[in-house]
């Protein structure tokens, strides 16, 4: 990819530049618009950066449908696991420093983690028992979710459930407790499986977050906006918004029972502070980043670029080429995508379109956040995409399908 | 690759030529001055060659804590086990020579190998019982470590072991021909191709060398490999004006400080035995012309000691589905341990990179796809309380910038 050192994510288009059809691409935003014409969402933003320029980037419906805001370039969203690439990546900048390995124990950084234990049901009956885990869980296994580590979401395990409910472990969105105050606990959570033993998305990153504070010396908030956010000029991205960012901020909207959409409440689930709350203490490396598309961008395409952007290198191209490798064997990623999709350091692998049936090239790495928002990025096509918008399933779990379509909507309009 | 004919390892490159970052780089100076200012080490030296060409040669501490020599270029370490790349290679050479076949049976040489017997542990019970081999032991199963031959084992296994006055493998007062006449005897630690156990069998090659060659071992590799790839200061015995080259091997005492470890050799005489597994001292500079002339397919500076066929050869997966000491991820070929999977071990190192280390903390990879040579050389025993070798993979990967 060439350009490396003149990215520019406002400068857009025009498409045809970049093996986009412009006809072909407009059909997006037809798709949008029925989502909003529908009420199936409030709005959303849509980014398509190709050969290291922007092709594509196009704003649809309302930030607060209230207030009679529509959704701009420069709305902030909460990105929510989208920080899971970010944290994951600062923890690659310390193993670049010689400052941990990636295959040390965790508990040799962060003491509540010694003494693991996973919690085992008992063949032909109801009961669980607690027995020492098998081998250290690692920092790989954190940066790969296979740390036996789960979310407090009820899994087909109501024991584990309980004992997340009991530990106070709340949605990993935000809190009002420090990560250090809350690592202390979640270390002493029983696992879900030994480390290393399967693939189940959870907890793992707010840990790596903490270990970030632990071995930099500096709170995990700092170090995000010296050693990343600052050298890409990543200027919207934080995890506490500034007051005068508040009118940026897209509202989260929630289906009512009468299908309309209402502004997310404090009392529905999954319940986080807002970014723009000073109460907001808990800096969670798994979901607490609010960002913009652009900023996004940036991170993106440092990514694609071995580690750089605009002079300016985080990281080298071998750390960035080990994270895209498969680091979990023979499993995959379950409901998140499933056959065909395997984990590295921070990002989901598309290794095989032919098991997936998705259009990505092999090699494309991605991943979304839970208030609807999605990113990936395809080497081979050159190319990466960003969705934004804002939305709560609830305790539903159930999205607006566009992005389920989003990729076939994307590559039918490519002409190489 | 650039400068086949004329690799020169003294010759350090300008910062910042090769794609390798001079300002990341110099974090491995951090690195191992901690290292020696804490007293975890007492010295090192580290080689970085990248397209054939030095891009980082630095020295960090003692060589001698007693009389403050400092760790030098031309130091002399014990390389222990990275002697075995080195015998396993002059195999090859006798293969390319048709003097030997990979999969021919070792005893078809050396006799005391024929009827071979396997330690088997009888179900059910702390019995054990010897049964004769499936298959005959190959010189191919020797150089993959899939021959039985282990450093130890169960302590059944072990006595036996001890009984046969089999040594530690460096050094020894009794002639390789004499200590694998007991050796051939040694019952396994599994039938030859069914396991991978870390061993003897190198020294097993060292001899085969001697047999097939009619040369002793240190005669054959220094006409055959030091002296045409000019490694002048790699030997089984030192001279005493290069044994005063010599780095001390240091031990962690119970108060924390570091005491000199006795491993009298390689000066001390006789040193009869020549082991292909584990006897050779070398030099940084010495070993790095070694390893250049297997990235260059077999020669270096216009001689050629291999055809670019048998390292290709070498560095395949010779074992199957079985795992070698570096664990998930790692394969072996014919005397390296290749990386297979990045995603398996989480090692920076590329898929198809060799490497291995030695006993007194030596390590070196070589990573064809990044065009990369590393090699450490230390001298310390135990050294488990040490993470200098997995730090330096990662901090040589993120200095480089193509």
């Amino acid at each position: 990819m060439t350009a490396a050192s003149g990215f520019n994510p406002e400068l857009v288009g025009p498409p045809e530049s970049f093996g986009i059809c412009p006809k072909r691409i407009a059909r997006l935003d037809d798709f949008y618009q029925r989502y909003i014409d529908d009420g199936e969402l409030a709005g959303a933003s849509l980014l398509i950066a190709r050969r290291s320029n922007i092709a594509h980037l196009a704003a649809y419906g309302m930030a607060d449908i209230e207030k009679g805001r529509p959704i701009a370039e420069d709305t902030i969203f909460r990105i929510a696991s989208m920080t899971k690439p970010v944290t994951s990546l600062a923890v690659l900048q310390l193993a670049e420093e010689g400052k941990l390995l990636l295959n040390d124990p965790i508990a040799d950084y962060l003491p509540e983690f010694s003494a693991g234990k996973v919690l085992e049901s008992v063949p032909e009956s109801d009961a669980f028992r607690l027995v020492d885990v098998k081998r250290p869980m690692t920092i790989r296994h954190l940066l790969t979710h296979t740390s036996g580590l789960t979310y407090d979401y009820p899994l087909d395990n109501e024991t584990l459930v309980s004992y997340y409910q009991v530990a106070n472990i709340h949605s990993g969105l935000g809190g009002f407790e420090t990560l250090e105050r809350v690592m202390r606990r979640v270390g002493r959570l029983p696992l879900a499986f030994h480390p290393g033993d399967q693939w189940v998305y959870g907890y793992s990153t707010d840990v790596l977050g903490r270990l970030i504070e632990v071995v930099s010396g500096t709170t995990l908030d700092q170090y995000f906006k010296t050693r990343l956010f600052e050298p890409l000029q990543m200027n919207d991205t934080a995890f506490r918004l500034p007051p005068e960012k508040k009118d940026r901020l897209a509202v989260v909207y929630v289906k009512a029972e009468d299908g309309c959409l209402q502004p997310n409440q404090p009392h529905q689930y999954p319940y986080a502070p807002e970014p723009y709350d000073p109460s907001l203490l808990y800096f969670a490396g798994g979901g607490g980043l609010t960002s913009t598309i652009t900023d996004y961008a940036r991170f993106l395409q440092m990514t694609v670029n071995g580690g750089e952007l605009n002079g300016e290198r985080v990281l080298s191209p071998r750390s960035i080429e080990t994270a895209l490798e498969n680091h979990i064997g023979d499993f995959d990623t379950g409901y998140y995508g499933g056959p065909g999709f395997k984990f590295g350091l921070g990002f989901q692998i598309h290794v095989d379109p032919g098991q997936s049936g998705s259009p990505s090239s092999k090699g494309t790495y991605e991943w979304g956040g839970w208030w609807h928002t999605i990113f990936w990025v395809d080497p081979s096509k050159e190319m990466f995409v960003i969705k934004m918008s804002q939305y709560s399933p609830g305790e539903s779990w159930v999205y607006p399908d566009d992005e389920q379509n989003l990729p076939d909507m994307i590559y039918q309009a490519l002409t190489d | 690759m650039s400068n086949l004919t004329n690799f020169q390892p003294e010759s350090v490159q300008p910062p910042g030529a090769n794609g390798v970052c001079p300002k990341r780089i110099s974090r491995l100076d951090g690195l191992f001055q901690k290292y020696v200012d804490d007293g975890e080490m007492s010295g090192a030296s580290v080689i970085i060659v990248r397209n054939g060409q030095t891009a980082h040669l630095k020295t960090y501490g003692l060589a001698d804590m007693e009389t403050g020599r400092a760790v030098e270029i031309d130091t002399l370490f014990r390389i222990a086990s990275m002697t075995k790349p080195i015998a396993s290679f002059a195999v090859l050479q006798l293969a390319e020579e048709g003097k030997l076949l990979l999969n021919d049976p070792i005893a078809a040489y050396l006799p005391a190998f024929s009827g071979g017997k396997v330690l088997e542990s009888v179900p059910e019970s702390d019995a054990f019982r010897l049964v004769d081999v499936k298959r005959p032991m190959t010189i191919r199963h020797l150089l993959t470590h899939t021959s039985g031959l282990c450093y130890g084992g169960n302590e059944t296994l072990n006595a036996f072991y001890r009984v046969a006055n089999i040594t530690g493998g460096f050094e020894g007062f009794e002639t390789l021909e004499r200590a694998m006449l007991r050796l051939g005897k040694m019952p396994l630690q599994f039938h030859p191709g069914e396991g991978w156990a870390y061993g003897y069998s190198t020294d097993v090659l060292g001899r085969l060398v001697e047999v097939v060659s009619g040369m002793e071992l240190d005669q054959y590799f220094r006409t055959r490999f030091f002296e045409p790839l000019q490694m002048n200061d790699t030997d089984f015995r030192l001279s005493p004006d290069k044994a005063a080259r010599l780095a001390h091997v240091y031990t962690k005492a119970e108060d924390g400080s570091l005491q000199v470890y006795p491993a009298q050799y390689p000066y001390a005489p006789p040193q009869l035995y020549l082991s292909g597994g584990a006897g050779l001292s070398s030099t940084l500079l010495d070993y790095a012309r070694f390893l250049q002339m297997t990235l260059n397919g077999g020669e270096l500076n216009g001689e050629r000691v291999l055809s670019p066929r048998s390292i290709e050869l070498a560095l395949e997966n010779h074992i199957g589905g079985l795992t070698p000491m570096g664990g998930p991820g790692f394969k072996f070929g014919l005397g390296f341990q290749i990386h297979v999977d990045p995603g398996q071990s989480g090692s920076p190192s590329s898929k198809g990179t060799y490497e291995w280390g030695g006993y007194w903390h030596t390590t070196f990879w070589v990573d064809p796809v990044k065009q990369l040579v590393v090699i450490k050389m230390s001298q310390i025993y135990p050294s488990d309380h040490l993470d200098d070798h997995p730090k330096l993979r990662h901090l040589t990967y993120q200095a480089l910038m193509d």
